[in-house]
């Protein structure tokens, strides 16, 4: 059996995926923007979850797209000005889903296409995924001197990347036990 | 020199792009391979049964496991089996036996019997993506269990 796609396909996923997390993205700014409370951290990140999802289905596409609206949202929103911590925010971003799942697939045994993931190897990857994301951002903020405390930085941050994947994940886990018998049993 | 071209490739375990950026045009490259878009669809699949808590790679009895080898190696062998030829593997089990774990690997979605060009008397069996992925999964483990000390 033979399969051959589109090669427009990988750009329109692109496209899509941009889109999706850009809307997700600033929808939860805009709800949520009184749980800002120290720069570059919510308390609650919904698109933390996303950020993780995403990236575990579409790889390099999703992270692309990732990095491309934390470039954006950094620069002209709250980093207004300072370009180098929004390209170094973005390409953060962009790789810490990205080096999570790597990790999960070379030393955890994770499946490439993801057969053998189950419910406590999402939850490893969140976990992982929140500390490495949260680590790596406010670390680079309190770098460039724009965040004064990086340990409450860090806090808040991880609070709302373990907060915004639980939330995700159980929205999802409802929309996944619709899902899954479509798909069949295996 | 004037670049006319910036070819950028990507690649992770979930596949490759290759994006060009000519005259400020992106585009996706003229020697772009076949996509992984079927793997995109597979990640999504497989995510979908974690989060829903349902076994993801499917629990075979030896004689089913067995009986997808062998479609298999005919697939490896670029040879595909046809439904006749599945049920004379005598030395699996009797037909009646052949035929329930072969309807049972059909439920499960890891094989498909399909017709071939316009015959339409004599049906195929072929692995199915999830097929390929169980197999897919089986190497994978075989690198680890190779690559794991003792």
């Amino acid at each position: 059996m033979r399969i051959s796609l589109s090669s427009h396909g990988p750009v329109t996923l692109f496209l899509g995926v941009t889109t999706l997390f850009a809307v997700v993205y600033s929808v939860n700014n805009l709800l949520t923007s009184f749980l800002l409370l120290v720069p570059g951290a919510h308390l609650v990140h919904i698109p933390s979850g996303f950020k993780l999802l995403l990236v575990l289905v579409c790889g390099w596409s999703a992270a692309l797209a990732i990095g491309l609206v934390s470039f954006a949202a950094s620069a002209f929103f709250f980093f207004e000005g300072n370009l180098l911590l929004a390209v170094q925010l973005a390409l953060a971003n962009a790789a810490a889903p990205l080096l999570t799942r790597r990790f999960f697939v070379d030393h955890l045994g994770l499946d490439r296409n993801l057969v053998n993931l189950n419910g406590h190897r999402l939850m490893g990857l969140g976990l992982l995924y929140a500390v490495l994301n949260s680590c790596m951002n406010q670390w680079l903020i309190h770098f460039h001197q724009a965040s004064p405390d990086l340990i409450e930085g860090l806090a808040v941050m991880l609070v709302g990347d373990i907060t915004g994947i639980w939330i995700v994940m159980v929205l999802f886990r409802s929309l996944a036990r619709r899902l899954a018998p479509k798909l069949g049993p295996y | 020199m004037r670049i006319r071209c910036l070819k950028l490739h990507f690649s992770d375990t979930t596949g490759q792009i290759d994006v060009c950026f000519c005259k400020l045009k992106i585009s996706p490259c003229h020697t772009q391979p076949a996509e992984n878009a079927i793997n995109y669809y597979l990640n999504f699949v497989n995510l979908v049964r974690a989060l829903a808590d349902k076994q993801t790679i499917p629990d075979l009895d030896a004689s089913t496991k067995q009986l997808l080898d062998e479609i298999a190696l005919f697939q490896q062998r670029e040879k595909a089996m046809t439904v006749t030829e599945l049920m004379g593997l005598s030395h699996i089990a009797s037909p009646a036996t052949l035929h329930r774990k072969f309807t049972q690997l059909l439920d499960l979605g890891l094989v498909d019997a399909v017709f071939k060009d316009r015959n339409r008397r004599t049906k195929y069996v072929v692995l199915t993506a999830n097929g390929q992925a169980y197999f897919k999964a089986i190497e994978r483990a075989f690198e680890q269990a190779q690559k794991s000390p003792g």
